[in-house]
């Protein structure tokens, strides 16, 4: 339904010149102006190693931290102006989130822990609940609804945490290494179901990386060297494709072997 | 560095912590020395032996006392071990054996307690020294109580603590001993399971709090033994209160959690879910908890009721200032010469007759009358007597006394001061005539004189007591109320007026002398008066006796329930703070999905509210229950002491949960 190749694709969003430093003025500089663009239906994955400033951006364009400097627009809303009331409902909201360590809340059912968001919005529970068919069924675990968190597989987790980053229909989903902890066969299955609903709901996806075969499931990715935005790699469909050129980028800003950073 | 000084150093480290512990333990060990030292003391062993109410009261009072300090030992004990295995997984990475970080932690809890003791006991002895001051102070005595060391119950205190502490201390060894490294690094992580639904116990609960609560209101007419009522009351309700919060309370919670209508509403996913999913490790501390509230409760209200009742029995005892019973016109006509000589002015003077009797039960299993000795007098008469007393609610009292010819009043006599006697609806057998008892009541007639105040006494119709009256021997009581003549001019009442009359029911006839002045004219009646202090009653005797009996459980009461405030609120803090520990990793999830400040705080108070506010309601419910029971004991309505008691408590809870909701709040969120 979303066409890639889409000439006026809307700009979701936008980061200009956002600066973010640790333990006062000058002290440590996370992110060192750094500016990009994201548009609408996007799959774009962020690549770095460790102390890149991956995560730190993650953080600050869904509103968990704040910038030290710069402007941030998701969906034309300036996102660093915002007071912490006006984030947390910009994030439950606008926003949805998968983390590597899934975090589902552990003392709620799997069908809970996806209503959680809607409920506290006060929607009508059989809305709900037809949202989460819908989106379970997509995304294979309708078998798992009344099941407990510590009863499900690590796969099963993430694809439930997927779904309750969905449930709210957000503009953008960001994903935090959704496959770290998972094998390979987990990964790719839960990478597919991203991909499925990146093409088939439009959803815009984030997604932090530093597994360069789950990076290849993106459409384009960014890559982070010491707090700034060292290249980028554009996708054209081909994934085989897309993972040489990715191995290639990362071989050249160095220290990587395997395919991993 | 030897274990003993690295358990000194650990414990100085941890004083943060530690501190409040310190304190609650210190003030624990000083209420729990004041209560076994008043336990050995003669004067109020005496004092007790005389009230089978107040031994039962004073009994339950101490088990549960014990009760209440085990089980907040073992709670804070698993408290501060939970906070702590992060560190002790930190030694054992650092490769110190489990068997002496285990050794560590066992002199640790030692020392814990020996530090308590030893802040405690001082404490303690101080308080009781203030305490043996007051309570003198409230008997006016002249040189006060002695304040005496009480060794027996410092050693009784020592041996009870330390074997608590030594015991904690080995559970932690065993503890530590049995530990994996990688249990003790990943402590919070842990995961638990939701509770197991088990309808039946949760049933079996509700059925034993009701089989409790009906014997609690039946017991009287069921002719249940005191002691064996409340003991079994005890039981039942204790564990039908833990059955109701281990499984009836999951099974709503659960029921809650499958309504999706219901819980998919602003927080209440959270907090329902929450406390469901807690409850199998919580269910312990929110029964306790119910169970502390109740005996917080219980002993406030009671002991404001026993000072309130001690007043009010003073009337029944002694309602006049003197009296005397003679039929004799000379021994009256030298009484009164008596009185004219002394320094008090009679303002009133009311004479009671009645007739010695045989009373026989129609059930012969009945025992109410010792040797089925009694007195019987007639309607007028107490009419009479309530009306020169202007005993309040005399209008009520007298209607409820109404009588035709075939019924009988039971009025129990002054002597005993609570009792469970139930013999409303008997068949009595009174020189021939057959009665039905149509009443069971306690109210001022002739008082508490030596030679009949032991006497239950039947009240008839005025006709069948004239009956009565033409074949027996009538005696007449007469009753003074006396005045100081200084102070009671006719126009300045207020100024003779003394002592505890504004308290009175019986307001109408206020005293006016003090008891202990009453002394020197009571030798000089006793002269005259034939069968001399046999036949003479005063204001003074009572009132002493009875008024400070209660008056050191009025004292107690209060302690007891202090200690209960304490503990209620401990075990609610320490274990309300204990979750927060372990809810700040949800909680900041639920930040990151969007969850504001103030929907955080909402759901914490949901959260905290059903964790404290249920126990609460089945607490006050509980002693509301138990007050009920004391009402029946001691045949009088204690309704205002109730909502006192209750409205306190119920003020002082409020402004803990708001508080302690506060800190919660700021434990999950502000990380």
């Amino acid at each position: 339904m979303n066409s890639k190749g889409d000439v006026c694709m809307k700009n979701i969003v936008e980061v200009s010149r956002v600066t973010k430093e640790y333990g006062g003025a000058g002290a440590y500089r996370a992110l060192n102006d750094v500016s990009l663009t994201i548009h609408e239906g996007e799959f774009v994955g962020i690549m770095g190693s460790s102390g890149s400033g991956k995560t730190t951006l993650l953080h600050i364009l869904s509103t968990i931290d704040g910038a030290t400097a710069g402007n941030i627009h998701i969906d034309g809303r300036d996102i660093t102006a915002m007071k912490e009331e006006e984030a947390a409902k910009f994030r439950r909201d606008k926003v949805g989130f998968v983390f590597q360590a899934y975090q589902l809340l552990d003392n709620m059912t799997v069908r809970d822990n996806i209503a959680l968001p809607l409920s506290l919005n006060n929607v009508k529970a059989s809305v709900i609940l037809n949202g989460i068919d819908e989106l379970t069924e997509i995304l294979g675990i309708e078998e798992q609804l009344d099941k407990y968190p510590y009863e499900l597989s690590g796969g099963q987790k993430q694809r439930a945490a997927i779904c309750r980053a969905l449930i709210t229909s957000p503009k953008v989903v960001f994903a935090d290494e959704p496959t770290g902890a998972l094998d390979s066969k987990s990964a790719s299955e839960v990478l597919e179901c991203l991909k499925d609903i990146n093409s088939r709901l439009g959803t815009t996806i984030i997604m932090v990386t530093h597994d360069a075969m789950a990076a290849s499931y993106c459409d384009r990715i960014l890559f982070l060297k010491d707090g700034r935005i060292h290249g980028e790699v554009d996708g054209d469909g081909d994934k085989q494709m897309l993972f040489a050129n990715i191995l290639n980028m990362l071989a050249v800003m160095g220290g990587s072997e395997h395919g991993r950073l | 560095m030897g274990a003993f000084r690295l358990a000194w150093k650990l414990l100085h480290n941890n004083r943060g912590i530690y501190g409040l512990y310190l304190i609650v333990l210190a003030i624990t060990v000083a209420t729990c020395y004041n209560f076994m030292a008043i336990q050995y003391n003669t004067a109020f062993v005496q004092l007790a032996e005389q009230l089978q109410s107040a031994v039962v009261a004073s009994m339950t009072c101490g088990f549960v006392l014990l009760c209440t300090v085990v089980f907040f030992l073992w709670h804070a004990n698993g408290f501060f071990f939970k906070q702590r295995q992060r560190e002790i997984g930190l030694y054992m990475l650092m490769g110190i054996s489990t068997s002496r970080i285990g050794r560590v932690l066992a002199i640790e809890s030692m020392l814990l307690g020996g530090l308590s003791l030893l802040i405690g006991l001082p404490v303690g002895l101080l308080l009781s020294r203030l305490f043996f001051l007051l309570l003198g102070k409230a008997m006016f005595l002249e040189e006060g109580l002695p304040f005496t060391l009480s060794w027996q119950a410092i050693v009784q205190l020592v041996v009870v603590f330390g074997a608590l502490f030594t015991v904690l201390g080995l559970k932690n060894y065993r503890a530590v001993k049995r530990s994996r490294l990688i249990g003790m690094l990943q402590a919070a992580a842990r995961k638990q399971a939701p509770p197991r639904l088990k309808a039946g116990s949760g049933i079996l609960g509700v059925v034993l709090i009701a089989a409790g609560y009906v014997i609690a209101m039946n017991f009287k007419q069921w002719n249940w033994d005191l002691l064996l009522a409340s003991m079994s009351i005890l039981i039942l309700v204790s564990l039908g209160t833990y059955m109701f919060f281990g499984s009836c309370l999951a099974v709503i919670l659960s029921k809650l959690m499958a309504s999706k209508t219901f819980v998919y509403r602003s927080v209440r996913l959270v907090s329902i879910s929450n406390v469901f999913f807690r409850l199998r490790g919580n269910y312990r501390s929110l029964a306790m908890t119910a169970i502390l509230a109740a005996a917080t409760v219980t002993a406030f209200s009671i002991s404001l009721s026993f000072r309130g009742f001690a007043e009010d029995h003073v009337i029944i005892e002694a309602p006049y200032s003197l009296s005397f019973i003679s039929d004799d016109a000379q021994i009256r006509g030298k009484a009164a010469e008596v009185l004219g000589d002394s320094r008090y002015g009679v303002i009133g003077v009311h004479e009671n007759r009645f007739v010695p009797a045989q009373v026989e039960y129609a059930d012969s299993g009945k025992r109410i009358d010792f040797n089925n000795e009694a007195i019987v007098t007639s309607y007028s008469e107490i009419r009479g007597t309530l009306e020169f007393l202007q005993a309040e609610e005399r209008e009520h009292l007298l209607e409820r006394m109404t009588l035709r010819g075939g019924e009988a009043v039971f009025i129990l006599n002054a002597n005993t001061m609570a009792s469970p006697i139930n013999v409303e609806g008997e068949e009595i057998r009174l020189n021939g005539n057959t009665y039905a008892i149509k009443e069971s009541i306690q109210v001022p007639f002739i008082g508490n004189i030596a030679a009949w105040g032991k006497k239950n006494i039947y009240v008839l119709e005025d006709q069948e007591y004239e009956k009565l009256r033409s074949n027996g021997t009538e005696l007449t009581l007469s009753g003074i109320q006396l005045a100081e003549r200084n102070g009671y001019d006719g126009q300045d009442e207020q100024e003779g007026i003394k002592g505890q009359s504004e308290h009175s029911e019986y307001k109408g006839m206020n005293r006016h002398v003090e008891p202990k002045e009453l002394d020197e004219l009571v030798q000089r009646m006793a002269e005259i008066v034939p069968g001399g202090r046999d036949h003479l009653n005063d204001y003074a005797k009572p009132y002493i006796q009875e008024y400070y009996a209660l008056g050191i459980f009025f004292f107690l009461g209060l302690i007891m329930s202090m200690v209960f405030a304490l503990a209620t609120f401990s075990t609610i803090y320490f274990k309300i703070l204990s979750d927060a520990l372990m809810d700040r990793e949800q909680y900041a999830i639920l930040k990151q999905i969007g969850m504001s400040r103030r929907e955080v705080r909402r759901s914490v108070y949901w959260q905290v509210g059903i964790a404290f506010v249920l126990p609460v309601i089945v607490g006050i419910l509980h002693s509301i229950f138990a007050m009920n029971m004391l009402e029946e004991i001691m045949n009088v309505e204690f309704a205002m002491q109730m909502i006192y008691g209750v409205g306190l408590f119920a003020v002082i809870m409020g402004v803990f949960y708001a508080g302690i909701s506060r800190n919660y709040t700021k434990m999950v969120y502000e990380n």
